[in-house]
């Protein structure tokens, strides 16, 4: 009985055509597109918050059609591959979510939160090409997103099972579906032949322990979720805490003190990501 | 008073301090209203940061409020001594950022 | 006409007992443009083509020795004879029943009644699908050298101001022996969309990506454009290429190898030397002026390791 949910929900979920994203970010891209001058790197730094523009856009590059699957991992370097023509046709065709509801536009908080605290994470441990890092972390929900869109009845059901029992969404998923978002992930990111690190990273956050290639980007994101929601920002599904592995600091060679620093940054940035927020600052000494 | 980037400008709010030249000289007097123009014309000038007024400090970002939520938040998590070390950790973490906080707004206070 | 036949007269053969159709076909163009040669006989006709491959072959179906689609078959079975584009004329009897099209490799066909205009834009389409498929590079799809050459004379003969960009890439026979050939290829295809994507991203202006052969790219930009060009495209290709690399090499930078005879060698991870030769106030006259340029340039941009790019400081 549970195989057979997940064999017609992984044909389900693969059979997505249409991923839409939310009307304000939809508008500053067509914006930003609309203008001949923009530059790539403009349009890279918007569509970088949007999880599901970022996805798209990965996924093109990494078809057969352009002759190197699994190869591009940075949404700078996918955009500068497809081009402008091929960037305004995937803006152009994207549509938004019919029922806007606050419990996707928190998704879309809590995964750009999740893409910076990564990034901040990669950068303590002193990773290299920490940008790499912040996309595994933007895309880590997105098999939430694609299941809300393409089994919407049992979507539904975990979020009842996350408010009935106070489950973590996580948890509700697995006991809803027998299976969790993460499985997802590994579904999408094989068929859309995303680079490995991004695939393991989008699969094993939950469990980084179990990462086998890249231990260090599943930890990475692990750390990143778990940071953007002791900062309840946005909206996972839940407003609980995510168990920390300690085999995910082990893996980063970080302390629970290392932490600190990335806590700080957070803080610090995140008026750059949200939009709406507004960062105090140290008064100055003169007026 | 909050000095945000001007990505962040919005139509409506006012400047706290005026826009100045690289060299000093003022562009834009304190207490002008934002508009989309006038916003387009100060990226056209290449500012990338302004003082407006207001004072709204996300609950994210707010060291006291953090420290307060951390017991809902690992309400499952109680059971694990691995965890409960994590929220000791994170209780002092904030804690000691609501503390030097309050320091530096009450230093502004005085002087202000 | 269309400007891909515009640059010579193209031949065109047809083989056919109607009068009626090889009277049509010479209305439609000027002798100067389409110099038709008539046929009434199928067989006899196989010799002359085998001599002298026409640009496009026509073969009524109503030939009295042999079926076109035989004709067809023939001239397709050969690799040297392929490339010579095939239209049938057909009468309605004979579409009352399927062609198997992977069988008989024709182009295209025309069915009677014709159509004047019908007739002249179709062969007018053929020819010059013919000309884009037969030039196009296999992997990257971009124009080849035929094409190149053809834009580059072009240019010269109306005394554009223009820039002609040839590029390679350093170490690349190094990353196919290592990687092998099906990884070189992606590096291929990447560098084609690197260059096409950055020459297109500046706004209004005319330009031509092509694809000679290997890693050797040709682009052309207007001459104030060129350095920019070379600024970006070098930039953009050093920031991915490294991706291609496995996660050791990329770290170290290198390749390192060991050849027959045990000696251990280092290779810099691939990178892009573009020489730029320039036509301004017409100094260019013939294509071949401008590769033998290039090449003296692009020593000098090999001599870096590094990604370079070589412009032709020489004044007029």
């Amino acid at each position: 009985m549970e195989e057979d949910l997940k064999t017609s929900a992984k044909g389900q979920i693969l059979s997505i055509r249409d991923l839409p994203t939310l009307p304000k970010v939809l508008d500053e891209v067509t914006r930003l597109v609309q203008d001949p001058n923009t530059s790539i790197e403009a349009i890279a730094k918007v569509i970088s918050r949007d999880q599901v523009l970022s996805a798209k856009v990965l996924k093109m590059v990494n078809s057969p059609v352009y002759g190197f699957p699994g190869r591009i991992g940075s949404v700078q370097h996918a955009l500068v591959l497809l081009g402008f023509n091929v960037i305004r046709g995937v803006i152009i065709s994207t549509s938004v979510f019919d029922i806007m509801s606050s419990t996707m536009e928190g998704l879309w908080e809590h995964s750009v939160g999740c893409a910076l605290a990564t990034g901040l994470v990669a950068r303590q441990a002193g990773l290299k090409d920490p940008e790499e890092y912040s996309v595994c972390g933007l895309l880590h929900d997105l098999g939430k997103v694609v299941a809300a869109v393409q089994l919407p009845e049992l979507h539904r059901a975990v979020g009842e099972a996350v408010r009935e029992r106070d489950l973590r969404w996580f948890e509700a998923e697995k006991a809803v579906l027998g299976f969790g978002h993460d499985r997802i992930n590994a579904w999408l990111a094989q068929h859309w032949r995303l680079p490995p690190t991004l695939k393991e990273a989008m699969s094993a956050h939950h469990f980084p322990e179990r990462a086998q290639l890249y231990p260090q980007h599943a930890a990475a994101v692990h750390l990143g979720d778990f940071i953007v929601r002791v900062f309840e920002y946005g909206n996972g599904g839940d407003d609980q805490a995510a168990p920390l592995a300690p085999q995910a600091l082990k893996a980063l060679k970080l302390t629970l003190a290392d932490l600190d620093a990335v806590l700080d940054g957070f803080a610090e940035n995140l008026s750059e990501v949200s939009g709406v927020n507004f960062a105090p600052e140290v008064p100055e000494k003169s007026t | 008073m909050q000095k945000i980037p001007l990505s962040l400008a919005k139509s409506g709010m006012k400047l706290a301090k005026p826009v100045t030249k690289a060299n000093g000289m003022p562009i834009i007097a304190a207490g002008v209203e934002l508009s989309d123009a006038l916003i387009a014309r100060l990226e056209g000038l290449g500012i990338d940061k302004i003082s407006v007024v207001g004072e709204a400090v996300s609950a994210s970002q707010n060291p006291s409020e953090r420290s307060a939520r951390l017991d809902r938040l690992f309400r499952r998590l109680e059971d694990d001594e691995y965890m409960r070390t994590v929220k000791a950790h994170l209780r002092e973490y904030f804690t000691i950022k609501a503390a030097a906080d309050a320091a530096v707004s009450a230093g502004a206070e005085a002087k202000g | 006409m269309p400007a891909c036949l515009f640059s010579r007269q193209q031949r065109a053969m047809l083989l056919s007992p109607d009068p009626e159709l090889a009277a049509l076909f010479r209305s439609l163009w000027d002798p100067t443009e389409v110099e038709w040669t008539v046929m009434a006989e199928g067989r006899r006709a196989m010799e002359a083509i085998f001599n002298e491959p026409p640009d496009l072959l026509v073969v009524d179906n109503r030939l009295a020795d042999i079926p076109s689609a035989e004709v067809a078959a023939i001239v397709k079975s050969e690799n040297v004879y392929r490339q010579l584009p095939v239209i049938l004329c057909l009468d309605a009897v004979d579409l009352e029943r399927d062609w198997d099209w992977s069988e008989i490799e024709a182009d295209d066909f025309l069915a009677r009644p014709f159509s004047a205009r019908e007739a002249r834009e179709r062969v007018q389409l053929t020819l010059c699908r013919a000309s884009r498929g037969m030039d196009a590079n296999p992997l990257t799809k971009l124009p080849g050298n035929t094409s190149i050459i053809g834009r580059i004379q072009d240019l010269i003969d109306r005394q554009d101001d223009f820039a002609l960009a040839y590029c390679d890439l350093d170490y690349f026979k190094s990353f196919n022996d290592k990687y092998g050939f099906s990884r070189g290829d992606e590096v291929l295809m990447m560098t084609a969309r690197v260059i096409v994507n950055t020459i297109r991203g500046f706004q209004g202006v005319k330009s031509f990506v092509g694809h000679v052969g290997g890693d050797d790219f040709v682009f052309i930009v207007p001459a104030d454009v060129a350095e920019e060009a070379c600024r970006r495209v070098v930039a953009a290709f050093d920031d991915i290429v490294p991706h291609f690399y496995d996660e050791d090499d990329r770290e170290k930078g290198c390749i390192v190898s060991t050849d027959r005879q045990g000696e251990v060698r280092t290779f810099p991870l691939m990178a892009l030397s573009i020489a730029v030769v320039f036509n301004t106030g017409g100094r260019l006259k013939h294509y071949g002026e401008a590769s033998a340029i290039a090449m003296g340039l692009k020593k000098k941009a090999k001599e870096n390791p590094k990604s370079s790019y070589v412009l032709d400081r020489r004044s007029e």
